[in-house]
């Protein structure tokens, strides 16, 4: 099972805008249970030291939400 | 005894390019040789090599007519293997929205020649949208897709309301390609997707240069930015696909399927240089 990372509505607001790594922007999106989550790819791979505080954030199983049809 | 040099067309290595986009392109201070150089050790290549293979694709392309054929075109191509060097529109490569210079989000990654999304939410923003970018008569769409994985479920592109330009679906073991209606082509995802609209009512989509299927779907172009390891569903990021991308071509030029013959030869022979 994939895991991400959890994040309180606070802790999504903060990174909002803000590099992982140069050119690369964190994208919290809500799983099927409306939790605000940020994936794993992300914290393994972020070196802005203004949000390290990512690397102590709960993992959690990725339950995505379906998808829309597309047709 | 003086010895004449053009400035503009000599790289630090030494090879002379006679195309100035080239040239401008490898004199960025991201595709110095210095910067490529853990990539060039890591793919097997001289700088030379990477170099004299652009030179030759975008001659090629030149000669063929197919070079920035919509004039606001993007296509970005498999050289380096930073964020820093991925992101740049090589027909534009300045670092503005403007000139459709990518910008990441979420989980992305980066092979030797792909930009690799996750499939949760890793995506790369284009800013080129089928509306003001192409047209409802003409435009094309192309993903090199290198990935061999069989977990992808997701597409990529532009969804409007009940239209779909610019739609890329590599979902389950197929490959769709929707210009307002879906084509499918049932086989290996590995390859070069390109679909085309040279009119409003002709629509073409290919494999590998060769085309597996047309329609005469009619529809307004979407008024989103095309996304890449997404699809923009009315402008919000969804269908998040892990696929591994290389190259990617959007323009508002509708190619024809001698153009799109010449594209996919050119680009071969450019793969083939870099051993991709």
């Amino acid at each position: 099972m994939t895991q991400v990372r959890l994040l309180t509505d606070n802790q999504k607001e903060a990174l909002k805008g803000k590099e992982y790594k140069p050119n690369c922007y964190f994208n919290p999106i809500q799983d099927n249970g409306d939790n605000w989550i940020i994936s794993n790819d992300e914290v393994v791979q972020c070196v802005n030291p203004t949000v390290m505080w990512v690397n102590e954030l709960p993992l959690i199983d990725f339950n995505p939400k379906p998808e829309p049809e597309i047709f | 005894m003086s010895r004449k040099v053009n400035i503009f067309n000599v790289l630090s290595s030494g090879f002379s390019c006679p195309d100035a986009d080239v040239t401008a392109f490898f004199a960025k201070t991201e595709f110095s040789e210095a910067n490529l150089a853990s990539w060039l050790s890591s793919i097997g290549k001289t700088y030379d090599e990477v170099v004299e293979a652009t030179c030759n694709l975008i001659t090629s392309w030149k000669a063929h007519g197919i070079y920035n054929a919509g004039g606001s075109d993007a296509v970005y191509l498999p050289i380096g293997n930073t964020s820093a060097q991925r992101k740049f529109n090589f027909y534009d490569p300045q670092d503005t929205d403007a000139a459709f210079r990518l910008v990441f989000n979420g989980g992305i990654s980066f092979g030797d020649f792909t930009i690799i999304g996750n499939g949760i939410n890793g995506y790369s923003e284009t800013f080129w949208n089928t509306s003001d970018n192409a047209s409802n008569s003409s435009g094309s769409f192309a993903t090199d897709i290198l990935s061999t994985a069989t977990s992808g479920t997701n597409a990529m592109g532009s969804l409007g309301p009940g239209t779909a330009l610019f739609w890329h679906n590599v979902s389950g073991r197929n490959i769709e390609i929707a210009n307002g209606a879906a084509l499918t082509y049932a086989g290996s995802r590995d390859a070069l997707l390109f679909t085309s609209r040279v009119a409003s009512n002709s629509n073409e989509s290919y494999k590998d240069g060769v085309s597996f299927g047309s329609n005469t779907s009619v529809y307004t172009p979407n008024t989103v930015d095309v996304l890449l390891n997404a699809g923009s569903n009315n402008g919000s990021p969804s269908f998040y696909c892990p696929q591994e991308l290389s190259m990617v071509l959007l323009s508002g030029h509708g190619y024809t399927p001698s153009e799109v013959a010449d594209f996919h030869t050119d680009y071969n022979v450019f793969k083939t240089a870099l051993g991709i």
